[in-house]
């Protein structure tokens, strides 16, 4: 019945001919594994255009939503880990085999007369494939993307006469923004792929015309060079491996490799050589071999290759754990697949760019022609070696054949081998390792720029993890500028940093506090610390520190605040008295004493606590402790939520603020409503000895009117500006609660 | 002989391996097309109606227009505070529960029903002219047919026992273009 309506099929489109076409190319010299790597080119540039329309599916190229949407593709949508990542990795894949297909064309002499239209447009298909490269690297828009591409377009830009206007165009204005996106999306998937299919079709049509070249050496790899072919096979494979391992790749996908080559080899037992053959089925089963291989490759570097950031996931609901399907689906989760980094922000400030691994000999190109002769870098050396590539057919004609074919390979070769030097040296730049071999690497400028790259990744996993619990429709950046957990340190150190120390503390963002009177280069002393030591500030620690001893640096020891250090005094004369009227009795009394502080320390803490949180047996023994006498009475200068049994009522008890205004109110102390007070109006919490600034926001129309009314009651304060969203990022930073602060209001709380 | 074998064999091999390796992509490909299956409808929670006041509306069948407000995710983006839904409040009696709720989107095919010009007339849809009547009930006359395939989707309502101003309704999307309410998953 099928056979009916085929040849039905067949009468009126004619489809077995142009089928058999197709398939019956003729082979001379038979099927063998060296021509497979056209194909795998041709495999990976399909599965290139499969994922990339998989991927346009969800993405949406623009400033504020085209991370969001590769976000989404990588972490929440089931598989984008693994379609993205087959996309990541297909570009790296079809770079390295076009490397090999090169290197094998010239080795075979494929290049050379009749062929050199072949040639031609293969190097265009190369052209392409990097265009596509370069414009693919950007459309994450990603702080690497973002960051690594300027270069690229200010190179464009450098171009005489014509480079600023190219640059412009190209960019869609002087900066980086939406049209950047929506050029080089066009050019990613409207104009570089069609143009790709079209010079592969002429590729392949010029190919066919000619065949099949060859080896140059007839005897190849016939029945009686099997074992050589296997020994070499195996060589090759082991070299693979041997190189992959040494530059840091998964040992599964070295593996993976290497195994390509050995199973060559080793099929060399099974497969009889044919003298002549056609395409289908001998040739075509090991093209499809060997494409299988290349997509096992770039599946084992999506699952171990990949740099994804883990995200955190928050408890199952309803404790269901992930089944088997969820899991694989959201794998990406779990840090599988390319990287993303952090959204794109151009108020960055020295974000370490770099290119992808394959354009790191550009890169270091570069290196080496400063100033005036940039150009020679970005344009003359490339494209003087394009326009030797261009040539090199040309030195084929006539008896010059065999010194073209010779010439040919000695510049490829050399060209590749210039390429990984260059990618070596780059590498060796940014090690902070020395190499082997005296190839650099240990510098201190690589341990600062490492220094960089550390807080890039961090920015980067927090970035996800804050996406995780939604984007606000600003777009993705608005993440990490409004994170407390990032941003807080900085501008700590930014506005209060001039003052206050922040000692290290190791749950926090990897931060070591700050160089107490650091000299600048020019001599200019950038800190002297003026006032207490805030980390941990109002913790059980901290005030049970400030009791012990109130005029250490790490409390008031810095400040004019003498209250408590008097207090402190009075007590230690006192442990005197004791200790001369009565040794033992006097012992007895301070370690008493000490207890009490302990309590008052551990009673004070929790009062940042809402009262419903805070343990309400601690709170009537501190209460009592804070209005006892014994010890300077704590309430004669302090107001505090007292906890007291009702006089009415037996057993009922209830909350009274009561006590004395000459030191700070103990009432929610170390809250974050505390904290703002005592930033926006420090005098209220000190009044008289206080040296803070009242730190406020100076901008907006009742700015003024609340500067005149707040200097008429505190004339001797004076103002700092600081506005509402960065004194709550402190804020939050400071009490460990790193939401995000988004307008004030939260938006990575939990979702309903 | 043995040659036609080994090209039957090779050949066997071209197409299994072929399918593994369309299985192998073809699985998480079209995992992937259908994930938006994943993306749930918000649940049909008890959530304040605000714009009206419910003790302002006195007059029997003036509908009165109130917005549902929530967290609403668009794939990525989390809107805190967007607008979920519209409802059209139908005094129908003098109690205070005396009340009729309904979403302001069409059961035909989704656009968003209008009061008419005389509000005490009913509502009619811009649209393709379906018309109901204050009660919600589809206008049914000769020389008119109606496109709407079921009355105007009601809402179970409540109202906050702390605030008599404040109406509560359990917003819901029902699907369009079918008889009944189905709610939208």
């Amino acid at each position: 019945m099928f056979r009916k309506l085929f040849d039905w099929i067949d009468r009126r489109t004619g489809y077995r001919s142009f089928k058999d076409a197709m398939l019956l190319e003729h082979i001379s010299g038979g099927a063998r594994w060296r021509y497979v790597w056209g194909s795998c080119l041709a495999f990976v540039f399909i599965l290139q255009v499969v994922t990339g329309i998989l991927l346009m599916w969800s993405y949406s190229p623009g400033d504020s939503t085209a991370w969001s949407s590769v976000y989404f593709i990588q972490y929440e949508m089931d598989f984008g880990w693994l379609i993205r990542g087959l996309h990541h990795f297909g570009s790296q894949t079809m770079v390295v085999l076009l490397a090999v297909h090169m290197l094998q064309v010239v080795i075979a002499g494929a290049h050379l007369p009749p062929r050199e239209f072949n040639w031609w447009l293969g190097l265009l298909l190369m052209g392409v494939v990097l265009g596509l490269s370069l414009t693919g690297y950007l459309l994450p828009w990603d702080q690497k993307g973002y960051f690594a591409t300027q270069v690229a377009t200010n190179i464009l830009g450098s171009i005489p006469a014509i480079g600023t206007f190219l640059q412009k165009i190209l960019v869609g204005g002087s900066n980086y923004g939406n049209h950047t996106l929506t050029h080089f999306y066009t050019l990613h998937v409207g104009i570089l792929p069609p143009l790709l299919v079209l010079l592969l079709v002429l590729h392949l049509v010029v190919f066919r015309r000619h065949g099949i070249t060859t080896p140059p050496v007839s005897h190849g790899e016939g029945v009686l060079n099997r074992p050589v072919a296997v020994v070499r096979d195996f060589l090759i494979g082991g070299l693979i491996v041997g190189v992959c391992l040494f530059v840091g790749v998964h040992i599964v996908t070295a593996l993976t490799m290497g195994g390509m080559f050995w199973f060559f080899g080793i099929s060399r037992f099974f497969i009889e050589k044919r003298e002549v053959e056609y395409f289908w089925p001998g040739q075509a089963f090991r093209d499809l071999v060997a494409c299988l291989f290349i997509f096992a490759i770039m599946l084992t570097l999506v699952i171990w290759g990949g740099h994804g950031n883990k995200i955190d996931a928050p408890p199952a609901v309803d404790g269901q754990e992930p089944g088997l399907y969820d899991r694989m689906a959201k794998a990406g989760r779990a840090g599988l697949g390319a990287n993303l980094d952090a959204p794109a922000d151009p108020e960055t400030e020295n974000y370490p760019a770099r290119p992808e691994w394959y354009f790191f000999f550009l890169f270091q190109l570069l290196k080496y022609f400063p100033g005036d002769d940039i150009l020679i870098g970005t344009l003359f050396i490339p494209n003087g070696v394009m326009l030797l590539l261009f040539l090199l057919p040309l030195f084929g004609y006539g008896n010059m054949r065999k010194f073209g074919h010779f010439f040919g390979i000695v510049v490829v070769v050399s060209l590749l081998m210039s390429v990984g030097m260059l990618t070596l040296l780059a590498l060796a730049d940014d090690s902070v390792k020395p190499l082997p071999l005296g190839l650099g690497g240990g510098t201190e400028n690589a341990k600062h720029l490492h220094e960089k790259f550390e807080e890039a990744a961090v920015h980067a996993k927090r970035a996800v993890q804050l996406a995780s619990q939604g984007i606000p429709e600003s777009g993705a950046r608005e993440l990490l500028r409004k994170d407390p957990y990032t941003k807080g340190p900085k501008l700590f150190e930014m506005h209060c940093g001039v003052c206050h120390k922040f000692s290290s503390s190791p749950d926090r963002l990897d931060y070591k506090g700050w160089v107490e009177k650091e000299v600048t280069p020019t001599g200019q002393i950038k800190r002297v610390f003026k006032a207490s030591d805030l980390s941990d500030f109002a913790s059980q620690k901290w005030i049970r520190g400030l009791l012990e001893n109130p005029g250490d640096p790490k409390y008031f020891g810095l400040t004019k605040l003498d209250g408590m250090k008097k207090w402190r005094e009075k007590v230690n004369e006192a442990r005197a008295e004791w200790l001369k009227d009565n040794a033992e009795e006097g012992k007895r009394r301070i370690a008493e004493q000490e207890e009490k502080f302990d309590l008052i320390a551990k009673w004070l803490a929790q009062q940042k606590l809402p009262r419903a949180e805070r343990d309400k047996q601690l709170e009537i023994e501190g209460t009592k402790a804070f209005e006892h006498k014994g010890f300077g009475y704590c309430r004669s200068c302090h107001t505090a939520e007292l906890y007291k049994e009702s006089k009415k009522e037996k057993g009922k008890f209830d909350y009274e603020e009561d006590g004395g205004s000459d030191g700070p109110s103990f009432v929610g102390y170390g809250a974050q409503e505390w904290i703002r007070l005592m930033v926006m109006s420090p005098a209220l919490r000190y009044e008289r000895e206080n040296h803070m600034p009242a730190f406020r926001p100076i901008d907006g129309p009742g700015a003024e009117t609340l500067r005149q009314e707040f200097q008429a009651k505190f004339e001797n304060t004076p103002i700092m500006p600081l506005s509402d969203i960065d004194r709550e990022l402190i804020i939050r930073w400071m009490t460990r609660d790193y939401r995000v602060v988004f307008g004030g209001q939260t938006i990575s709380g939990a979702p309903k | 002989m043995a040659d036609e074998e080994r090209r039957t064999f090779l050949k066997l091999c071209i197409h299994g391996l072929g399918a593994v390796f369309a299985a192998v992509l073809g699985v998480p490909v079209v995992s992937y097309l259908i994930d938006p299956r994943h993306r749930q409808a918000a649940a049909g929670e008890m959530r304040p109606v605000s714009g009206i006041r419910l003790t302002e509306i006195t007059e029997l069948n003036r509908p009165v227009q109130g917005v549902i407000r929530d967290v609403r995710r668009d794939a990525w983006t989390l809107h805190p505070n967007d607008v979920i839904g519209r409802v059209w409040v139908v005094r129908s009696g003098p109690g205070p529960r005396d009340l009729r709720v309904f979403t302001t989107v069409c059961p035909h095919l989704g656009c968003s029903i209008n009061v008419n010009a005389e509000p005490t007339s009913g509502f009619t849809c811009p649209c393709h002219n379906g018309q109901f009547l204050c009660d919600g009930n589809r206008v049914r006359r000769d020389g008119y047919t109606n496109p709407a395939p079921r009355d105007m989707d009601s809402l179970e309502f409540d109202i906050d026992p702390e605030n008599p101003d404040q109406l509560l309704v359990r917003y819901v999307n029902f699907k369009q273009a079918e008889n009944e309410k189905i709610p939208r998953t």
